[in-house]
């Protein structure tokens, strides 16, 4: 892959690759300089960088795994020495807009392992679990046995926000007609 | 919970995309690799001299005043003991918002302004990081990765401890003023020659 290729490889790639960051770190900072970090490794690395554009685009995703893990170790780090700081340790954190969609990722942040990850390749990034497992390095089929679990898991944490009664509408009867009797 | 209630559920918890069509993170990442080194981030906040430290490229500014005031960042050439160099840009912030110390915040400019930081002793610091990073255990998620970043290379840990050292030097002298450490931060910008991830296996 020429120089050129690779050029085009990360352009083609950085905006999605900057987008899965942002929704592991949520941190412009934090996602920013691990953006760079994985374009950093994919030059060093370019000589590695599959000429085909899907294995490619897998490959950077694989290289951004990493990435993240490793800004998380130290994210992990420096709140655990923030904490030491700020007498309200929820401070940092990002505002939370939708209560479900935070008590699910919640559910996916705490699975062990990376059955978290698998469940956020597949349902966030759309990926396959073949490709999800090339992106984690495992094998496609341990991929598909750790997805199986995870699934289990999530399905027990969150059940009972599945078995809800859904809310009446109150919007309808709101912005509902008065019933006008008609001769 | 059928297993399409659930795919709905988890396909609906992934976090709402910013409207960003130009990307700015990606230009300024692409535009930065490969001429520019890798650059590091350090920032000591205040209190107990706790580090608080961020890797990468986002923030390394240069800010081109000459330190003639005490609001200038100070900047200095930290040569480490392999004979790599360290840019680095020392700023003081206050800490605490609308509740910030401004006596303390200024007192802490001057005390930077008037450090010698080619004569501070970092040995202590030093000790005290490479033990921190002994006993620094992967917490996942996932299998520890085959490579990580240079976070205990040598020139990391010196000019952490600069930092750190640096943060006393001040912490000290505003006690002995009878302010309040915990109202100022330090944030360290460093630029150094090692730039190469280290290998883990």
């Amino acid at each position: 892959m020429t120089g050129a290729d690779v050029e085009a490889v990360l352009e083609a790639n950085a905006p999605d690759l900057h987008r899965y960051l942002l929704r592991r770190l949520a941190d412009h900072e934090d996602a920013a300089e691990a953006l760079n970090d994985v374009l950093l490794t994919a030059w060093r690395r370019r000589e590695q960088i599959p000429a085909d554009p899907h294995e490619a685009r897998l490959w950077l995703y694989g290289v951004a795994a990493n990435v993240q893990r490793n800004q998380q170790r130290a994210r992990t780090r420096r709140a655990a020495l923030v904490r030491r700081l700020r007498a309200d340790p929820t401070a940092q954190r990002p505002v939370e807009p939708d209560a479900v969609g935070g008590e699910v990722r919640d559910a996916i942040d705490a699975l062990p392992g990376e059955l978290g990850e698998l469940v956020r390749l597949r349902h966030w990034e759309g990926f396959s679990l073949a490709e999800a497992a090339q992106v984690l390095g495992i094998p496609a089929s341990t991929a598909r046995t750790r997805y199986a679990a995870a699934r289990r898991r999530l399905r027990a944490t969150l059940s009972p926000l599945g078995d809800e009664e859904p809310e009446p509408d109150r919007s309808a009867r709101r912005l509902g007609v008065p019933v006008v009797a008609h001769d | 919970m059928n297993d399409t209630e659930l795919d709905a559920l988890l396909t609906a918890s992934r976090p709402e995309d910013e409207h960003d069509p130009d990307c700015a993170a990606c230009r300024a990442a692409l535009t930065r690799r490969p001429a520019h080194p890798w650059r590091r981030r350090l920032a000591v906040a205040g209190a107990a001299g706790v580090t608080v430290v961020a890797i990468g490229a986002g923030a390394a500014a240069t800010v081109g005043l000459p330190f003639v005031d005490h609001d200038a960042p100070v900047k200095h050439t930290q040569t480490v003991s392999n004979g790599d160099q360290c840019q680095s840009t020392f700023t003081v912030h206050a800490e605490g918002g609308h509740r910030s110390d401004p006596e303390s915040v200024e007192a802490a400019k001057a005390i930077l302004a008037g450090l010698d930081l080619d004569a501070l002793d970092i040995s202590e610091e030093l000790a005290s990081l490479k033990e921190e990073y002994a006993h620094t255990t992967w917490e996942g998620p996932g299998p520890e990765p085959d490579y990580q970043y240079a976070l205990d290379s040598q020139d990391m840990l010196e000019n952490q401890a600069l930092s750190r050292a640096v943060m006393d030097e001040i912490s000290t002298g505003l006690r002995a003023q009878g302010l309040r450490p915990g109202q100022v931060s330090l944030v360290t910008e460093s630029l150094c020659d090692d730039h190469e991830m280290a290998t883990r296996r």
